[in-house]
């Protein structure tokens, strides 16, 4: 027995022992804006970052050439002004001189051209290396490729404070990237003697933007404190960010309600209890949900069923009761707030609507499509193993069995990435995708249904529509920022409405809890989520 | 003794080499890889192996990965923690998983076996009918549920109330107030399992006839329960509780991701479903290190508790 | 020797007393094995308890769903997220409608609408999904413990009472299988197997019977060292014989409670199963299944929750309860008291 006891208390002085490593709490004075976040932060280096997140935390340290304001529109940065050639070739950035990084160092055109180099370069072997090409930047893509040094790439510093950027061909939306964290500054002299190390943690980062990052305990939370250094930091009024990793959504909530957190994003099942309240904020993004048939088997390369499968789904219902959170039924491909043409409207005014429900259309399609086909027609639908999605699965299967008699549904539930390798290498019959925009303008969701496209799920074949997209993207239309608007608007219609190449679900949104005392927390459905510098907290 | 423990700890380096060069081989039949794989083309995917060295044949970077592996070096984290070395995750996750599993378990153990005590004590009555109930909702209640639960009416109501006691989650700058709902919440599974076995091992016991010697002696029920009972009735406790232990102080996603922990348990889970192998591999490198020796442990601990098993005895 | 040889007189011992009575032996009825085992359960109350409970379970999984007019997968698009409702015993105040003092059928205009236990998010009724799930569920339950008894047992019992190299071989495969996380395998079986009962199976075999086996293990090596096995084996036992009809009985007391507790576990890992794909596919849907699906709204609609967990937790008392009184009244030393 004494064993036993001795055992015990063994384990006893372990666990105090273990108890004494916690961290302790630095005293903090100032309003933080609390944000409880689902996921950890993956990273703070621009050229390895991929995920919201990580690009939203990054702008909040690091200003580029522009940014963008609360209604989306290109305000200018650390850039005071930019140039540019009749061609639309040359872009000419002047710079401020008054940007200082944490380090004191003055932030220079040269920091572009290092950052912009590096983000090309094979050795860094960026996932966003691609965005390189998409922007025009001259030999982006040779330089990804390793054919020619990065030395050649259309970027130049003509001195401290004037940037030359060279494109390959007029890109009407290269400001836009301007403002996204990719295209950040980074000080050669500090990334370089870094190393391997740099942004693993506060002290490997520096900013020049309105925050810096003060503390991160890895899978756990961070905290940004204002900048003093900042050039507009009278224009800060909040002492800083303070982000909690929280992935229970039930928990998030209770923390936001009992005053411990000021911003918390709720789950669609959490909405009844909430949207009444004056916190609850809907967002926008810019994700696309759609379902996608693979054109190329038996079933869905009959173009009735597609389309009896486009009206056959009450996607009202799918946003009103199973998503709940400020989604919006999507008639088309291109968001909502995507990108504005040349005469200042959003691309979805200009354009039409497709596929919205319609049980009786639906039904003569299906009429139609069963005199071809058969009968009875047996389909396998293919989704993510993820809470909202399986529900919206449920609900679909539901839905056409009920309005389009004769078909069975089979779901085949799947982990995400089983369910893209199904997809990209066409093994599968219909299923649930969505794709979020790259940049700001339509071609991020026209380019996907290119014919051989590798993202092109409903291996979607259509010779016009090719010739549309290329012609609006590097091809002749590409400086006539009419024509390839009215091109990209025939290109959609022609992929929704002749061809029912896919059918759309909705455009996702998300909700949120915010404390009614902030104001100023800027949403983008395009590029860095979320900007937090012009963030209030009233007492 | 000595010589039987030399030798499986010579064993264990052979499975452990099984369990990694397993564990490779599975991985390398994982759909998709560690990155981005909807907007990556596959020239960019290439320059990310190469980057990663993950393009060299499976036996090559095995032989890698093993030998930096005795060098302590687990690689770098693809997904999670981008370019993080994977030793540096673990160094600040592992502590934390370790303490609240350590936790729970001496928490479980000790109201386990008072537990069972009771029910075998009053065997049939309605004491042991309700610790047999209290037990068995324990597990049938999912530890999602049962954790939500606390941090709902002890962390949240109270907190409303005016007590702000239990905190709602974890926080890591007043870590031992914080673990204490995440503690009791893991301990769950333990005090059932303490106390069902415990308890069936303890009635028949209690009914041999060296207790009925020590009760003819005249000694108190607590005495027969303490000094004569519970050592005899522990050998099942500990072969449930030894892998028990190990799963504890590896994390549980559940509880991690209700209480927001940073441990490791959510760690494996998440790097699994996004590939991010060096992470899978190395969590499951010290699982299986913990599992082995806890089970060289056990086989030892059963001669302790009952001399006459010997496990380093031959076969027949 | 002597002492034998002590001689007495007769006399010197008087009879006291006469009573015949008291000679006499009583011979009771021979009472076979199982019936003493059925009446000692029967003795057992909570044991008792236990079989009513589950057979009133068992009985409304059969024929719960045939009682209303809805079936697992219908759903209703205007009665999503109703509370509770039963005719009759909602003028108690139970079971009344009401969610947060507010009667939600009146609400939204349902009068003559009842859905004993509520429905779900997507308006289904979740009396019918929670017997129709409960069916499923049984049926985990008795393949955990099908697998626990034929592979946990006997890898039990050969490990522990053969020992020496097979022993250590057969628990280094054990710590090998362990040390390969079940999330792994089962990714990795989403992508060969079709979803199904077959391929719950399968991923049950894999690792749901190494606690059974280690358990086992334990127990028959504490045992085969005691005095009985040794007489056994001089009278000439076989392996097999000892290993069934010694060892087997003595050990059942932690076979049973192992067994039990390997039923949540396996039930709460198909769920997991379900929503990786492995398992049964929505809209069917299993007790685990349910309870995780209403997990998510819990703060927000606490009845989807409620009823598959007091049915799964009725459930498993009542097994346990079961359990108790079979080892009981299956332990042949328990007779002496």
């Amino acid at each position: 027995m004494k064993k036993v006891i001795v055992f015990l208390m063994m384990m006893v002085m372990i666990v105090a022992t273990f108890s004494g490593c916690g961290k302790k709490e630095e005293a903090v004075e100032g309003k933080y804006l609390r944000i409880a976040q689902e996921v950890d932060l993956p990273s703070m280096d621009q050229h390895v970052a991929t995920d919201g997140l990580s690009f939203e935390v990054i702008a909040a340290t690091i200003e580029g050439l522009y940014s963008v304001d609360k209604d989306g529109t290109f305000i200018p940065a650390i850039a005071k002004s930019y140039e540019v050639s009749e061609d639309q070739l040359t872009y000419t950035f002047t710079l401020r001189d008054d940007v200082k990084w944490s380090n004191g160092d003055a932030v220079t055109a040269a920091d572009f051209v290092f950052s912009w180099r590096r983000l090309l370069s094979p050795e860094q072997a960026s996932e966003y290396n691609f965005i390189g090409g998409v922007a025009g930047i001259l030999n982006a893509d040779k330089v990804v490729a390793g054919e020619v040094p990065g030395e050649e790439l259309g970027v130049v510093a003509q001195d401290d404070t004037t940037l030359v950027v060279t494109l390959d061909r007029p890109v009407p939306y290269f400001l836009s990237l301007t403002a996204f964290s990719t295209f950040f500054p980074l000080n050669e002299k500090f990334v370089t003697e870094k190393g391997a190390d740099y942004a693993s943690s506060p002290e490997n980062l520096l900013a020049n933007g309105p925050y810096k990052m003060a503390t991160w305990d890895k899978g756990y939370g961070f905290r940004l404190d204002k900048n003093p250094d900042y050039y507009d930091a009278t224009n800060v009024t909040i002492a800083g960010l303070d982000y909690r990793v929280m992935k229970d959504n039930q928990t998030a909530t209770l923390e936001y309600d009992s005053g411990n957190q000021d911003v918390v994003k709720l789950a669609a099942e959490l909405v009844d209890k909430y949207k009444d309240n004056e916190e609850y904020t809907q967002i926008e993004s810019g994700y696309l949900w759609y379902i996608t048939p693979n054109n190329q088997t038996e079933v869905f390369s009959n173009v009735n069923v597609r389309k009896a499968f486009q009206h056959a789904i009450n996607k009202q219902q799918i946003v009103d009761k199973i998503l709940n959170d400020g989604s919006n039924v999507a008639n088309f491909i291109i968001p909502i707030g995507l990108a504005t043409g040349p005469d200042g409207k959003d691309f979805r005014e200009s354009a039409g609507t497709y596929s919205e429900y319609d049980v009786a259309l639906a039904q003569e399609y299906w009429t139609a499509a069963k005199a071809e086909l058969g009968d009875t027609i047996e389909i396998e639908f293919l989704f993510d193993d993820d809470g909202t999605v399986k529900k919206t699965a449920e609900f679909i299967q539901a839905e056409l069995e009920t309005n389009l008699p004769g078909i069975k549904v089979s779901l085949k539930a799947q982990p995400k990435k089983n369910r893209l390798d199904l997809m990209t290498a066409g093994d599968y019959e219909v299923g649930i995708t969505r794709w979020g925009p790259d940049y700001a303008d339509p071609l991020t969701y026209l380019e996907l249904y290119l014919t051989g496209a590798t993202l092109n799920y409903p291996n979607y074949e259509n010779a016009a529509y090719d010739v549309l997209v290329d012609d609006s993207g590097k091809g002749k239309l590409a400086g006539d920022a009419q024509g390839r608007w009215d091109a990209m608007i025939e290109a959609e219609r022609i992929f929704l409405e002749d061809d029912a190449g896919i059918t759309p679900l909705f455009q996702s949104g998300y909700a949120f809890l915010i404390n009614p005392k902030v104001t100023g927390i800027e949403s983008h459905a395009v590029g860095v989520p979320f900007i937090y510098k012009n963030v209030k907290i009233a007492d | 003794m000595l010589r039987y423990i030399g030798k499986r700890l010579l064993i264990s380096i052979v499975t452990m080499f099984v369990i990694l060069s397993l564990l490779f081989l599975l991985l390398e039949f994982m759909p998709g890889s560690p990155f981005n794989d909807e907007k990556l083309n596959e020239q960019q995917k290439e320059l990310l192996y190469e980057k990663y060295g993950l393009n060299k044949p499976i036996h090559e970077r095995f032989f890698i990965y093993t030998t930096n592996i005795l060098k302590g070096d687990f690689g770098v984290s693809y997904t999670i923690e981008k370019n993080a070395p994977v030793s540096r995750m673990l160094e600040t996750r592992m502590p934390i998983s370790i303490r609240l599993g350590l936790q729970a378990l001496v928490f479980g153990s000790l109201i386990g076996v008072v537990l069972a005590s009771i029910a075998a004590v009053y065997k049939n009555s309605k004491w042991d009918t309700m610790t047999t109930i209290f037990a068995v909702i324990g597990i049938s209640i999912p530890s999602y549920v049962f954790a939500l639960g606390l941090s709902y009416f002890l962390g949240y109501k109270l907190t409303l109330a005016g007590y702000p006691i239990f905190p709602m989650t974890y926080n890591l700058y007043r870590p031992i107030q914080s673990s204490i709902l995440p503690t009791v919440a893991l301990s769950m599974f333990v005090i059932a399992t303490v106390a069902r076995f415990m308890r069936t091992e303890l009635v028949e016991v209690l009914g041999s006839d060296y207790i009925m010697l020590a009760e003819a002696k005249g000694l108190t029920a607590k005495k027969v329960i303490f000094r004569h009972s519970i050592r005899n009735a522990l050998i099942p406790v500990v072969t449930v509780l030894g892998p028990l232990t190990v799963g504890l102080m590896t994390g549980s996603l559940v509880i991690e991701r209700i209480f927001g922990i940073p441990g490791i348990g959510d760690l494996l889970v998440t790097a699994i479903s996004v590939n991010d192998f060096n992470v899978v591999i190395a969590i499951s490198f010290f699982y299986s290190l913990f599992y082995i020796i806890m089970a060289l442990f056990i086989d030892v601990i059963y001669g302790v508790i009952d001399p006459r098993i010997r496990v380093d005895k031959g076969g027949e | 020797m002597n002492q034998l040889d002590q001689k007495y007189d007769k006399k010197s011992f008087e009879r006291i007393l006469n009573n015949e009575d008291f000679q006499t032996d009583v011979v009771y009825k021979g009472i076979s094995f199982w019936k003493d085992v059925n009446l000692r359960f029967r003795q057992n109350k909570g044991a008792v308890v236990g079989i009513i409970f589950i057979l009133i379970i068992a009985f409304f999984a059969f024929l719960g769903p045939s009682m209303t007019t809805h079936t697992y997968r219908s759903k209703v698009d205007d009665h999503i997220n109703l509370p509770a409702r039963i005719q009759g015993i909602e003028k108690l105040g139970i079971f009344n409608g009401e969610s947060n003092g507010i009667n939600v059928y009146e609400v939204r205009g349902l009068d003559d609408v009842y859905y004993w236990f509520g429905t779900d998010t997507l308006g289904r009724d979740l009396w019918t999904r929670v017997w129709v799930g409960t069916r499923v569920s049984l049926y985990i339950a008795f393949l955990a413990v099908i697998i626990d008894m034929f592979i946990g047992m006997g890898y039990g019992l050969v490990s522990g009472y053969i020992g020496g190299r097979l022993d250590t071989f057969m628990q280094r495969i054990i710590e090998v299988l362990s040390g390969i996380p079940n999330l792994v395998i089962v990714t990795l079986f989403v992508i060969v197997l079709n979803p199904g009962i077959i391929s719950i199976s399968l991923a049950l075999v894999i690792t749901g019977w190494i606690g059974m086996s280690r358990v086992v293990r334990s127990q028959v090596l504490k045992l085969k060292e005691l005095d009985f096995i040794l007489a056994s084996k001089t009278l000439g036992a076989k392996t097999s014989t000892l290993l069934v009809v010694d060892l087997l009985p003595n050990i059942f007391g932690q076979v049973i409670i192992m067994s039990m507790f390997s039923i949540p576990s396996a039930i709460f890992y198909e769920s997991f199963l379900a929503f990786i794909g492995l398992g049964l596919q929505p809209p069917l849907a299993s007790l685990g299944v349910l309870i995780n699906d209403g997990y998510k709204s819990i703060l927000v609609y606490p009845h989807i929750i409620v009823s598959p967990i007091i049915v799964l937790a009725i459930l498993m008392v009542s097994f346990n309860l079961v359990a108790d009184g079979m080892r009981d009244a299956l332990d042949p030393k328990m007779k002496q008291q």
